[in-house]
C-alpha cells in the first residue's frame, strides 16, 4: 500500500521531468514499433512461403512472437530503465543513495523510474494479440481468461527475472551492460519460434536453465490447446506462473546479494 | 549505552590489478588477480548522543569509508558497527529512519527533480507529518535560503545549492543522528558560516548527533568538541580539540619588531629557538612552549635590542594539524604510503 501510494508521487514527477524534453518524449513511444513491423513482416513472408514450421502456422507463430514481446514490454515497464539506471549508479558510485533511504533500494528502484518507451511496444503487441485471436478463432471464456492471464503473469515475472538478474551482474562486473543485452536480446531473439524447433539440449537449456520458453512457448500450447507436441512433460504449461514466481524470487536474492557486494567509488 | 559503537571495524577493497602489455593482460581475463586495499584498519570508538564529532585526516586516510559503513552503504570486512542497537546494513530501512546522510561529492536527492519536489518525495518517504514538515521547511528555508533555486532541477543546481538543499532533505524527518561527509567542501565563505551556524543549532536545539568529516580545519574548531584522526585506515587520535592543541600545538610563534636589524643568534638557537621569516626589522621566531617560555625569550631580546613591538602567536589549528598529518607520515608505514603515490 505503502508502495503504491509513493508509486503515486514518483510518477506524475518522471512524467514532468520526461515531457520537458518536448517532442523526443512522444517519439519515444514510437520506440521500436518499427522494429516488430519488420519482425511481423519477416515472419509473414517466411511463413507464406513453408505454411507451417514444425505444425505452427502463420498465426499461432505471429502469437509466440506477440507473447514473447507482450510479456517483455510489461516487464520492461517496471525494470528494463530502471536496471539499466541501477548499472549505471553502481559504476558511478551514486547507487549510495538508494541505500540510504528508509525504502527497500528494490522498490525505490522501480518506482524513480517509469519505462513509457516500451508502452507503444505493449499496445501493438494487444493489437495483434487481438488480430491473431480472431485470426484462430480462438475466444475466452471466463475460465480460459484466467489462465491466459495467470500465464501471461507467469511470463512477464520470467522475463522480469531475467532483467534483474542480467541487470544485477553490475554488482560483479565493470562492464556488465553487453550481458545484460547479450541475455535479453540475444537469448529473447531464439523464442521467436517454437522451441519444439531446436534439439534436444537447447530445448532442455531453455526450459530448465534458462527457463525462457515459459515466456511464450508454453503459453502457446496453452492457450492453443497443443498437446500434440509436448516437451518433456504435458503439464509444463501449467507450471508457467510458479515458473515465473520462482525465477522471480531468486532474481530478487540475487539482486540483495548484489547490494551487499556493492564497494561502491572512493569518494 | 553509547549511541554509536564501533568495534575493530575492518574494510578491504578488492581492486583488480591493471595488467600492462598483451600476455599478462590475456593471463589476467582467465584468472583475475586482484589486490586487497584495507581502507579501514580494526577502528574502535564510540559515540553519545548529543556529541558533535570531527572526523578528520589526509585524503584516502578512510573517512569516507568508515561513515559509509556506519550509514550501512558498505558492508564491513569484519567487525562490528552498532547504530542505536541496530547493524545499519542489516537494518537499512529501520536505521535510515533515524539519520541523516550528507556526502558533500554526491546528492543523495533525485537527480532530474526540482528541489522541491525531491523535498515533497523525501517527505513522503519518511512519512514526515504535514505540520512537521511545514514548520522545519519554514525554518530550514530561513537558514539555507532555498527559495531562490526551489524550482530548480537538482541537476542544475551549483555546489553551494545542492549543498544546501541536501542538508534541508537530511534534516527533515529530526533524525537522531547526521552524518556529514565534507559538507563545506567548495562552499563561499558567507554559506559556509551559515551551515556552520545551521549546524550548531541543530545540534542544540534538537540534541542531534553529529559526525563529521571535513579538511577544512575552522568546521572543527567552530563545531566539534571531539575529534577522531585517522590515517591508512588507523585510528590516529580520539579526544577533545584541547588537549590535540596541548600534544600536539605546542609550537608558538613569536613576531618581534626591533630598531636595528636581527641578527641570528647561535645562544637563542641552543635555547630551542628556530628563527622564520625575517623581513625588515620584524623577526619571526618559533619554539615549543612547553621546554621555554616567551618571557624569556623576550627579555633576552630586550636586554640586546630596543624592541619596538611584539606579538606571541599561538599555533593555527590548520598548523596542528599538519604537523600531525606530516608527524603521521614519518611514523606511519612508509610502503603504504608510496604505493598510494604510485596510484
Ligand atoms: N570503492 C572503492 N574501491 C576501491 N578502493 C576504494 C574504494 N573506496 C575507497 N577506496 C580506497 O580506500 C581508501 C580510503 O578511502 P576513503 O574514501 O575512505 O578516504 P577519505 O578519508 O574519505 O579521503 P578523502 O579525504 O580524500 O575524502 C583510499 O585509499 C581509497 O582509494
Ligand atoms: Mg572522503
Amino acid at each position: 500500500m505503502r508502495f503504491l501510494k509513493l508509486y503515486a508521487r514518483f510518477i506524475p514527477i518522471y512524467f514532468k521531468s520526461k515531457t520537458e524534453h518536448g517532442f523526443g518524449f512522444y517519439m519515444d513511444f514510437v520506440g521500436f514499433a518499427l522494429n516488430h513491423v519488420v519482425s511481423y513482416f519477416v515472419i509473414w513472408a517466411l511463413m507464406s512461403r513453408f505454411q507451417t514450421i514444425n505444425g505452427w502456422n502463420m498465426y499461432e507463430v505471429m502469437l509466440m512472437y506477440t507473447l514473447n514481446m507482450l510479456t517483455f514490454g510489461i516487464a520492461a515497464v517496471f525494470f528494463f530503465f530502471q536496471m539499466t539506471d541501477v548499472e549505471e549508479d553502481v559504476h558511478m558510485g551514486t547507487f549510495d543513495s538508494l541505500l540510504v533511504k528508509p525504502i527497500n533500494p528494490f522498490v525505490h528502484m522501480i518506482i524513480r523510474a517509469f519505462g513509457h518507451f516500451f508502452l507503444g511496444d505493449i499496445v501493438i503487441a494487444v493489437g495483434m494479440l487481438v488480430f491473431c485471436f480472431h485470426k484462430l478463432g480462438l475466444s475466452l471464456d471466463f475460465g480460459s481468461a484466467i489462465a491466459f492471464i495467470a500465464v501471461l503473469l507467469g511470463g512477464v515475472l520470467v522475463q522480469a527475472a531475467f532483467i534483474v538478474i542480467s541487470g544485477s551482474a553490475c554488482f560483479w562486473l565493470v562492464r556488465s551492460r553487453s550481458l545484460m543485452n547479450m541475455v535479453l536480446f540475444g537469448i529473447r531473439d531464439l523464442m521467436d519460434y517454437p522451441v519444439s524447433i531446436y534439439g534436444t539440449v537447447l530445448r532442455g537449456v531453455l526450459t530448465f536453465v534458462i527457463p525462457y520458453a515459459f515466456v511464450n512457448f508454453y503459453p502457446a500450447q496453452l492457450i492453443l490447446n497443443r498437446n500434440d507436441d509436448a516437451l518433456f512433460a504435458s503439464w509444463l504449461p501449467y507450471a508457467t506462473p510458479a515458473v515465473g514466481l520462482l525465477l522471480f524470487a531468486i532474481g530478487y536474492r540475487v539482486w540483495n546479494a548484489g547490494l551487499n557486494r556493492y564497494q561502491g567509488t572512493g569518494s | 549505552m553509547a549511541l554509536i559503537e564501533v568495534e575493530y571495524l575492518r574494510k578491504e577493497f578488492k581492486r583488480q590489478k591493471r595488467k600492462d602489455g598483451f600476455w599478462p593482460l590475456m593471463k589476467s581475463l582467465v584468472h583475475r588477480e586482484y589486490e586487497i586495499k584495507t581502507a579501514v584498519e580494526n577502528i574502535s570508538f564510540t559515540i553519545d548522543r548529543g556529541e558533535v564529532v570531527g572526523y578528520i585526516g589526509p585524503n584516502g586516510a578512510g573517512k569516507s569509508t568508515t561513515i559509509k559503513m556506519m550509514v550501512g552503504i558498505l558492508v564491513p570486512t569484519s567487525g562490528i558497527v552498532r547504530v542505536n542497537g541496530l547493524v545499519p546494513y542489516e537494518n537499512r530501512i529501520e536505521n535510515a529512519r533515524r539519520i541523516g546522510a550528507v556526502f558533500g561529492q554526491k546528492s543523495q536527492l533525485w537527480w532530474d527533480t526540482p528541489v522541491i519536489e525531491s523535498l515533497r518525495l523525501t517527505k513522503y518517504m519518511y512519512d514526515i507529518p504535514n505540520d512537521r514538515y511545514e514548520r522545519n521547511m519554514k525554518l530550514f528555508n530561513d537558514v539555507l535560503d532555498l527559495d531562490e533555486f526551489k524550482k530548480v532541477a537538482v541537476r542544475s543546481l551549483s555546489l553551494g545549492q545542492r549543498m544546501r538543499a541536501d542538508l534541508c532533505a537530511a534534516l527533515l524527518h529530526d533524525p537522531d543522528i547526521v552524518y556529514l561527509d565534507e559538507p563545506t567542501i567548495g562552499l563561499d565563505v558567507v554559506v559556509k558560516e551559515r551551515i556552520r551556524q545551521f549546524i550548531r543549532e541543530i545540534n542544540r536545539e534538537r540534541g542531534t548527533t553529529v559526525i563529521l568529516t571535513t579538511h577544512d580545519m575552522a568546521d572543527i574548531e567552530k563545531l566539534c568538541s571531539r575529534v577522531m584522526v585517522v590515517d591508512h585506515g588507523k585510528l590516529m587520535y580520539d579526544g577533545n580539540l584541547e588537549t590535540l592543541k596541548n600534544d600536539f600545538g605546542n609550537m608558538e610563534k613569536m613576531e618581534v619588531d626591533t630598531d636595528e636589524p636581527f641578527a641570528m643568534s647561535e645562544e637563542l638557537r641552543r635555547m630551542g629557538v628556530a628563527f622564520g621569516l625575517t623581513e625588515e626589522n620584524r623577526t619571526q621566531l618559533t619554539y615549543d612552549k612547553n621546554s621555554i617560555n616567551s618571557t624569556v625569550i623576550i627579555k633576552w631580546i630586550m636586554e640586546r635590542y630596543s624592541v619596538r613591538d611584539f606579538i606571541v602567536k599561538e599555533t593555527e589549528i590548520e598548523q596542528i594539524i599538519r604537523d600531525l598529518y606530516i608527524h603521521l607520515q614519518q611514523q606511519g608505514t612508509p610502503v603504504s604510503a608510496r604505493e598510494e603515490a604510485l596510484i
